[in-house]
């Protein structure tokens, strides 16, 4: 992998972030219609545990991009490098911070 | 081919240069499309609005300062503040940063000028003419009045049933042309046209900026464009997209709107802070302190802004849970900000900071920026926006952020660029008085209005008893708003006198690092009279000589040739050199095609329907009226650049600018059809209304003849390419694809007739959008497969020259692409989605 893959490397954790953000935002409006919270999956309400399963799932998609900056560390220059991965850091801490809520048990009030 | 003989001094150099990028005198200066020109173009024209804005800032200050006002009725002071706010957000914020990146780009990234010249051009008319529109509906008592951000109900038809609704939808479409298109075309220069060996790790901390500014006008704009489009559809026909009586929804308006509307906010504040960003290491006499940290951040702000969204909706009844995630996103957005503000502190605490007076207005933006950032956080969370929602705190808040974040930059660039445009220095006493009466007379205005926010006084009202505890606040607002009018006043003094009475300036007074600096100020019209090649970051520094030796034309391209201008395009990650990008003279093409869209615009706008589709096809007539003097009729070969480099013609290249312009418009109107299909799932969950059959049972062998249209079309395109590479001609592969979308065309149309009447719900009327997005798409796409066709006739296509045929298959293939998402959304809808 060259420096090519730069664009792509500096934008992945966020598009990550971005489809994190959608998907979360959809599945609860989706779930709040359709009376998600009154069921139950695997001892907890269907709504949490859906919005869970899909807010790990992306914060796992970060492993695939995390070895791909490991790898290209000693073929970038350290500024090319810091930019990189600077912006996953951000986007993975920013995929778990914006996904919080689901775990703080909110209502669809 | 053989390098051209170089001219014999630095002055027949410039000479032959003059004549070839110059803009004639007189009438002439209407036909300029170079960025000098046309960025000065946009500034100026952006501080004429934005003093026409100011102007109506007073007049609601006027009204403000005392209970019961009667300087103003509510209708008049309805269009003054929707005016206020238009102009400021659309004509005054977006059209100045434009201006200077368009000014400042290329110089800083050692290329003649943008990739686009006549879009520049293109995109100014456009501004002038519709912002003008705007301001000069007040005139005429007929301005917008419902807000700048236009919410429905109260702009539908039977709320706003005049045309002062409409004037806002088409007038600021109109103007959105001109940020589309420099959007495309900073993204294109920016990753395009700089000087070899500048790879992105070595460019110019500003174009990062706007870099990022330009990838989120991209995505950012399209949605209100949408938006727009939707409510005037509605007010003219009827059709609901935004009336909750027959299945639409007024939350779609705000979502569209606020997708657009917060990123907004960051738009026009990067490219300021990407000023800042230029000036604070120059002034500080320190390079930046963590550049790589900075463009990380910058990429984590583009994507965060658009992830804000809903904190302008925590109000309207979205469920708590999707709330948190908004809330969530609205505080992290801090991080990159103090990312880049700690950057600034250290790159001033590190070096020897002067406290001239640009640097002045950045110590003003460090106050009142960082005061409007943390009323941000205040608001972001949900509970407290309940409280201050739609609260003259909200005022004070966005005042601070865009006062703070823009306006001050903005002044201090003006004061550190103004030897750059003129080659003079500035009168600094006055620049200094300026602004502490800017300064002080901002706070004045704003800090109070806090208090009143929370003591309970709404956004909007046009009056207001006394005995609420907002009297005094109030007079004191309006006494700081004038204050502050004094001081932009002196600032406008300051700016007309420096060019007459500023004393002459060497070249790099501040003793900067960029490229821009390398010209002679003011600049001649072709920038850089050779092309310098980039080692490093900095190339001023240790080269005091660079820019004697770029305009003796020791660089890249000191020569002329064929009368062409020319400049040198590169490989967008390491900057390697690429092609020789051969650039358009000036035209009055982009000032006539401006004028013919406008022609659309108005017609739309007095309803006369039958003078529509002429205005389209006089547009569409014209601008590919504009290819008549792009590409060539022959293969040219290698072209010496200097220094024993030999590149090809843009238009022999692989892929040459106009395929990146068409790739990046191609994404914006990806944007806009994904808005498009987020209304449409929007709207299904929300109607009641929503198992409406949509397509007749004829319809679904149309809805196949469209995508399948569309189809061929794209293979079709694709393989006349192969075909040219290989054999150069195309045989009839170039016809089939005419064929394609002309099937696609017609059987959309027909689809369109027999489709339920999208008047009589919000679900057909938005499947009836879909419809007609992919029938408009393949008769675009017909025009242009029939552009093909003739370009192949007149011999402007080869195995080299394939430019030609490329740019339009990535036409074909997009809309290949979304036919059949429409085809499959229409007929797959009902299956997914009713319960």
């Amino acid at each position: 992998m060259t420096l090519r893959s730069f664009p792509t490397l500096l934008l992945a954790g966020f598009v990550v972030w971005s489809s994190s953000l959608v998907v979360l935002y959809a599945l609860s409006s989706l779930g709040c219609a359709r009376g998600w919270p009154d069921d139950t999956l695997a001892g907890l309400d269907l709504l949490t545990a859906v919005l869970g399963a899909a807010w790990v799932a992306h914060v796992a998609l970060f492993l695939p991009i995390g070895i791909a900056l490991a790898r290209l560390r000693r073929r970038w220059t350290r500024s090319e490098f810091a930019s990189v991965a600077m912006a996953n850091a951000l986007a993975l801490a920013a995929t778990i911070w914006t996904g919080l809520p689901v775990l703080a048990g909110l209502s669809c009030a | 081919m053989r390098e051209p003989e170089r001219p014999s001094s630095p002055v027949a150099l410039h000479k032959q240069l003059s004549a070839i990028w110059g803009t004639a005198p007189g009438l002439g200066r209407l036909s300029a499309v170079n960025h000098t020109v046309v960025g000065r173009r946009f500034i100026v024209t952006a501080i004429a609005f934005f003093g026409f804005g100011g102007l109506l800032a007073m007049v609601i200050r006027a009204q403000l300062a005392t209970p019961a006002g009667a300087f103003l009725g509510p209708g008049v002071y309805s269009q003054v503040f929707t005016v206020h706010g238009t102009v400021m957000m659309f004509l005054f914020a977006i059209p100045m940063l434009e201006g200077w990146a368009m000014y400042l780009l290329p110089k800083m990234l050692g290329a003649r000028d943008m990739a686009f010249p006549r879009l520049s051009a293109y995109g100014y008319w456009c501004y002038l003419f519709g912002g003008s529109l705007i301001v000069l509906s007040l005139a005429f008592g007929v301005a917008p009045d419902g807000g700048w951000f236009m919410y429905t109900p109260l702009t539908s038809q039977p709320y706003s049933p005049g045309i002062n609704a409409d004037i806002w939808l088409l007038g600021i479409t109109f103007v959105e042309i001109s940020a589309i298109s420099a959007a495309v075309e900073i993204l294109v220069t920016v990753l395009k046209l700089r000087s070899p060996g500048m790879a992105l790790h070595r460019m110019p901390i500003f174009g990062w900026y706007m870099l990022v500014t330009a990838g989120m006008i991209l995505v950012g704009f399209p949605p209100l464009i949408l938006g727009s489009i939707l409510l005037e559809v509605e007010r003219a026909f009827g059709w609901p997209f935004f009336d909750p009586e027959r299945g639409g929804h007024p939350l779609l308006w705000q979502h569209l709107f606020w997708i657009f509307g917060h990123p907004e906010v960051y738009i026009i504040f990067i490219p300021a802070a990407g000023l800042l960003s230029t000036m604070i290491p120059v002034l500080s006499r320190h390079p930046l302190v963590g550049y790589a940290w900075v463009v990380g951040s910058l990429v984590a702000l583009g994507f965060l802004s658009f992830g804000l969204w809903v904190h302008h909706m925590f109000t309207v009844g979205i469920p708590l849970v999707s709330l948190g995630y908004f809330s969530a996103a609205s505080m992290l957005v801090t991080v990159p900000q103090a990312v880049q503000i700690f950057s600034w502190l250290s790159t001033m605490g590190s070096g020897r900071p002067r406290l001239d007076t640009p640097m002045l207005y950045i110590l003003g933006f460090f106050f009142v920026f960082i005061v409007g950032g943390l009323t941000g956080i205040m608001v972001a969370s949900v509970p407290f926006d309940w409280q201050a929602h739609d609260s003259h705190f909200i005022v004070a808040h966005l005042h601070y952020v865009l006062i703070g974040g823009f306006v001050f930059p903005i002044l201090a660039a003006a004061y550190f660029w103004l030897p750059h445009f003129t080659g003079r220095a500035a009168i600094h006493g006055l620049g200094k008085t300026a602004f502490w009466l800017i300064f002080l007379g901002m706070n004045a205005t704003f800090l109070g209005m806090h208090l009143t926010g929370l003591r309970g006084m709404p956004r909007r009202v046009y009056t207001y008893a006394d005995g609420y505890g907002w009297t005094d606040l109030n007079l004191v607002s309006s006494i700081g708003g004038f204050v502050m009018t004094m001081g932009f006043a002196i600032v406008a003094v300051d700016l007309l006198l420096q060019p007459r009475l500023g004393r002459r300036i060497r070249r790099d007074p501040w003793g900067a690092e960029t490229l821009e600096w390398a010209t002679a100020t003011p600049p001649p019209s072709y920038g850089l009279a050779s092309i310098p090649a980039i080692e490093s970051r900095a190339p001023l520094t240790g080269r005091p000589d660079l820019g004697a030796r770029i305009a003796a034309g020791e660089g890249y391209l000191g020569f002329t040739r064929n009368g062409w201008p020319e400049t040198i395009a590169v490989d967008l990650v390491s900057g390697a050199p690429e092609q020789v990008v051969i650039l358009p003279r000036p035209t009055y093409l982009p000032l006539a095609s401006a004028a013919v869209t406008g022609s659309f615009f108005l017609a739309t706008l007095f309803k006369l329907y039958w003078l529509v589709p002429l205005a389209l096809a006089a547009t569409a007539a014209i601008l590919l009226a504009w290819t008549r003097s792009t590409g060539s009729a022959k293969d040219h070969g290698l072209l010496a650049v200097g220094h024993g480099i030999e590149l090809p013609p843009h238009w022999e290249s692989d892929r040459p600018p106009s395929w990146y312009a068409m790739a990046f418009l191609l994404a914006a109107n990806a944007a806009l059809f994904g808005s498009l299909v987020f209304g449409h799932f929007f709207l299904w969950f929300v109607s009641p209304g929503a198992e409406a059959d949509l397509v007749p049972p004829a319809g679904y062998t149309l809805l196949v003849l469209l995508a399948g249209g569309a189809l061929l079309a794209s293979a079709a395109g694709r393989i006349a390419v192969g075909r040219v590479r290989a054999r150069g001609r195309p045989g009839p592969w170039l016809l089939l694809a005419v064929a394609g979308h002309a099937a696609a065309a017609a059987s959309g149309a027909v689809l369109f007739a027999v489709m339920p009447d999208p008047g009589a719900a919000a679900i057909p009327a938005v499947a009836a959008a879909l419809v007609a997005y992919a029938t408009a798409h393949a008769g675009v796409g017909l025009l242009l497969a029939t552009y093909a066709v003739r370009r192949a006739r007149m011999g402007r296509v080869s195995a080299r020259r394939t430019a030609d045929l490329m740019v339009p298959s990535l036409w074909h293939d997009y809309t290949a692409a979304t036919s059949l998402f429409v085809a499959l959304v229409l007929a797959g809808s009902s299956a997914v989605l009713v319960p």
